[in-house]
Order: structure tokens, then sequence, then C-alpha cells
């Protein structure tokens, strides 16, 4: 075999590798950090400008997270298997259990540290998530915790605002990094 | 030094195998997912599969999703081992001549 045959192989396999990862991500996961990136940016804004009612809009989206996040899971699951998914659905669940004890122990927390507390709880989720499987989601989940921090100390006042803008979006740009295959 | 193999070679094979290379060692791919993103027929898919399966390449397992019959495709760790070595051999090849 010559030069330009091994290239053109190497090249139909890279292409092959590229064009699967594109299409696995577009069947799982791009879709489902785009879903969780509007339910940030719509709860945290709510929970800037909406006060006493923010808690039924965070039910509202969040259930249309989990509606969401369900619909696409059966959807991919027609096309790619893996015996990852009760394993991140357990782990989840689990994250959520020890996010209430540990809200509950640590005593009551109010307005911006509650926001602060999910941002982090749910970031620390991401980081899991990116040391098991896949390492953007590792950044992904430092990224916005170091920035989630930032806004803590330099803007308190509109913190719902920066999360929103910081873990919703960044969810959401990180999806549609996602999807074009990119990661 | 690796060698090249001639089941991965043939240009259809060689996406098949690259495509399921791409995927952890327990994920495997719909047999519909995997014709239609390289373009291929029923008959072209299966009968590249049965070659690489004869040679215990890749794995087949046929299941039921929402009562319709559906084959889960996944490359075995002799099949992974295969192509790496052909990736390397091919490399090698890029390296070697001028």
């Amino acid at each position: 075999m010559d030069r330009t045959e091994a290239h053109e192989s190497l090249e139909i396999a890279r292409q092959a590798m590229e064009l699967t990862r594109q299409a696995v991500a577009r069947a799982g996961s791009g879709y489902i950090l785009i879903i969780w990136g509007i339910v940030w940016l719509v709860g945290f804004l709510g929970s800037q400008f909406l006060g006493d009612v923010q808690g039924y809009l965070w039910l509202v989206v969040d259930v249309f997270g989990i509606v969401g996040t369900a619909v696409v899971i059966l959807k991919s699951s027609r096309q790619v298997r893996s015996t990852h998914g009760k394993r991140i659905g357990i782990f989840w669940l689990m994250l959520f259990v020890y996010g209430v004890l540990i809200s509950l122990i640590a005593g009551p927390i109010h307005d911006d540290r509650y926001l602060l507390f999910i941002t982090i709880l749910v970031s620390f989720g991401y980081v899991v998530m990116g040391l098991w499987f896949s390492p953007p989601l590792l950044y992904i989940g430092l990224g916005i915790t170091a920035l989630a921090m930032v806004g803590w100390q330099l803007i308190p006042t509109y913190l719902g605002v920066w999360l929103a803008l910081v873990g919703g979006g960044g969810l959401i740009a990180s999806g549609i990094y996602i999807l074009r295959g990119r990661m | 030094m690796a060698n090249l193999d001639n089941l991965i070679h043939q240009p259809v094979r060689l996406r098949i195998v690259s495509s399921l290379s791409t995927l952890s060692e327990d994920e495997s791919l719909e047999f519909t997912f995997l014709r239609d993103l390289h373009d291929l027929t029923d008959g072209n898919l299966g009968a590249h599969l049965r070659k690489l399966e004869e040679a215990d390449y890749v794995s087949l397992e046929k299941t039921f999703v929402e009562r319709k019959p559906r084959t889960f495709i996944a490359l075995t760790r002799k099949g992974r081992k295969a192509f790496g070595e052909h990736v390397e051999a091919l490399e090698q090849i890029l390296k070697d001549k001028p």
C-alpha cells in the first residue's frame, strides 16, 4: 500500500468517526444539555425577578426538564444502547437526595446562597459525569462553578441573572457545541 | 510493528468499524442507525456485518424495543484491538514512505 492509499483510508476512518460522534450526540446528550440550560436560564431569571412566585416557576421548568430528558433518552435508546443510562439516572437521584440532606443538616439556606448551592451541586454532577464519560462535561462543571463563585463575590445583587447566563447559557452553548460535533 | 488488517481495510467495513470504535465497550449501535449513517442498504450492511462477526470483530444482539425487532451492533475487544493496529499500520506507512 502506498502513502496516498494509506492517507485515504485514514481519512475514511476519521470521517466515519466524526460522523458517528455527531449523530450520537444529536441522539442524546446535546439535547439534554440544551433542555437543562433552558431550565436554568428561565428558573434563575425567575429567582431574580419574581420573588415569592419563583417556587412555582421552578416547579414548572423542572417538570419540563424531566419530561424533556425522558423523551430524549427514550428516542436515543432506540439508536444507541448503553448500560451507562441506569447508573447515570441513579447518580443524579442520589445527588438530589444528598443535596436535600445537606440543606436540611446545614440549616435553612436563603436567597443568593441557596441559588449558589443549587448551582454548585449540579455543577459537581457535571464534574462527575465528565470524569466518568466525557472530559468536556468536566470542564463545563468546573467552569460554571468558578464563574458562579465570581458572580457571588462581585455582583451578589444580580446573582440570579448571572447564574442564568453562565449556568443556563453555558449549558445551552455546550449543547449546541456538542450537536455540531465539536466535542 | 502493527500489520494491516485485510478484513477491516475494505472501505465500507472500515467505516463500520470506525463508527463502532467511537463507542465505549458496553455501548452498541442499532442496525438502521448504522445503515442510515453510512447510506447503506440492509443487504449491504448485513453482508459486511456477517464477515466482521465471523472474525469475532463485532457482536450482534437481536432484541425487541417497543415490540419491534432491533439488532444492536458492538465492537468486540478483538475488533477494537484489530482496528487500533490497522490504524497504527496506516500511520506507520505515512511516516515511513516519503
